[in-house]
């Protein structure tokens, strides 16, 4: 999948100091099909700041270029769910693998993005 | 029956199951969920047009299949005498009490201990067999309360008891099957099984079966992994070694089939004849034409004889994915 290329050029306009991770993340999403946290992004764009980073992954969101969800994880590391937004996960949540209810708390959570 | 409480238990059911029921026999059947149950459905009985029974196998089908963990057992060679008689059965069930069951299912909505609640005469893929239908509790468990002291945290957990169904199911074709309610909290499936062998004595002994190993379902699966690809997506799968190394797959895409990732693949592919399946976590896919018509979810880990249905399933389909099981292991 090719990325659009207008996107990444206004972005390296707003944070500069971020115009190498930029690119790399460029390639990366261009490769990727699957989601990634943002741990792994990070790992492989090598932002030089973090909160740039992120900041640069919610204008990629805001201009549909990125797709952002939150996954529920169960203790069990089953995969039980993902939601569009923090808002909508229900506070507790069946692991139907094991059978078993949980409270969603914030280690049951990853944030993960995908190229649209 | 009580036809109250079945009214009740009704909501186990899909409500487009219900509806389906009132158009086949041309009643109307608009309104919300509560009407069709607590007005609708009651008059649809009252009138004669509606009968108990097909209401009481909605409520099986709803609740008898999925969300189970499954164990198999096949007669020792020596010891294939095939089915209990009908006289045996009944036998059995006056000596422990619940011969009525063969005649009138009990209608509970929750039980203290287990409970034997049907014993049926079924027709199933090999032939008419029994099925004898428990109702269990467990419990689903709420924090609702952390107390951090000095030494101690004190957490307390709010208990809800839940209806579970554990079902055992004799073959015409000797095979026994355990089904047992996997959902909450309670004991493990295991000490179900060996508790729902001790119902069965004496007539069944469980020393007179072994476990129906679906070893060679795990590795024909797996070998047959490219042809099955429109009808089994893999999500997980562990191969052990000859050294005893164990190397674990799993799609972090859980609609993706593991084998499509290309590095998977090759990896798999290098798992030669010495290797063993230790387990598999996969879909029987829905088929626009034949079963299932919907994804059913299988955990084909745990002990050799075993595997889990994750969700429920229509009886159908659930009919459909044991006898695929049973197929790719021979």
């Amino acid at each position: 999948m090719s990325m659009p290329s207008q996107n990444f050029d206004d972005l390296v306009a707003d944070f500069p100091s971020e115009r190498e991770s930029i690119q790399r993340l460029s390639n990366v999403l261009s490769a990727q099909k699957a989601f990634m946290t943002v741990e792994q992004l990070v790992d492989r764009a090598r932002p030089n700041s973090y909160g740039a980073f992120l900041q640069i992954l919610s204008e990629l969101v805001r201009q549909g270029v990125l797709k952002r969800r939150v996954r529920v994880y169960s203790p069990g590391e089953h995969f039980v769910g993902e939601f569009e937004s923090l808002v909508k996960i229900p506070t507790e949540l069946e692991d139907e693998r094991t059978g078993q209810l949980f409270q969603v708390g914030m280690e049951n959570l990853r944030q993960v993005f995908r190229p649209r | 029956m009580d036809e109250k409480v079945l009214f009740r238990l009704l909501r186990l059911a899909r409500r487009g199951e219900v509806t389906q029921l009132l158009k086949d026999h041309r009643l109307p059947y608009s309104g919300s969920w509560d009407e069709l149950l607590t007005n609708r459905v009651p008059h649809a009985v009252q009138s004669g047009k509606v009968q108990i029974a097909e209401l009481y196998d909605l409520v099986r089908a709803a609740e008898e299949f999925g969300r189970q963990r499954v164990f198999l057992y096949l007669p020792l060679r020596e010891s294939r005498n095939g089915p209990p008689s009908e006289q045996r059965v009944h036998e059995w069930a006056i000596h422990r009490g619940v011969a009525r069951r063969m005649t009138t299912p009990h209608l509970v909505e929750s039980v203290d201990e287990p409970e034997v609640v049907h014993i049926a005469s079924d027709e199933l893929p090999s032939g008419r067999g029994i099925t004898i239908k428990e109702i269990d509790r467990r419990h689903l468990r709420r924090q609702i309360e952390e107390d951090d002291q000095q030494a101690l945290v004190v957490v307390t957990y709010e208990k809800t008891f839940i209806r579970v169904v554990n079902i055992v199911r004799i073959h015409s074709d000797g095979l026994v099957e355990f089904r047992v309610g996997t959902r909450g909290a309670g004991p493990t499936a295991q000490a179900t099984e060996e508790r729902l062998w001790s119902l069965l004595r004496p007539l069944l002994e469980q020393e007179d079966y072994e476990p129906l190993s679906l070893q060679d379902t795990r590795r024909n699966l797996f070998q047959q992994r490219a042809k099955l690809a429109k009808r089994i997506r893999f999500s997980e799968m562990q191969i052990r070694t000859a050294g005893g190394a164990t190397l674990r797959m799993k799609h972090e895409e859980h609609e993706a089939d593991l084998f499509d990732d290309e590095f998977i693949e090759r990896t798999a592919a290098e798992a030669d004849d010495s290797s063993t399946c230790d387990g598999e976590y996969f879909t029987f896919l829905k088929q626009v034409k034949g079963q299932p018509r919907a994804d059913v979810r299988i955990d084909l880990e745990g002990p050799v004889n075993s595997f889990a249905v994750i969700g429920h399933c229509t009886p159908a389909d659930y009919e459909h994915a044991l006898t695929e099981l049973r197929r790719f292991g021979r």
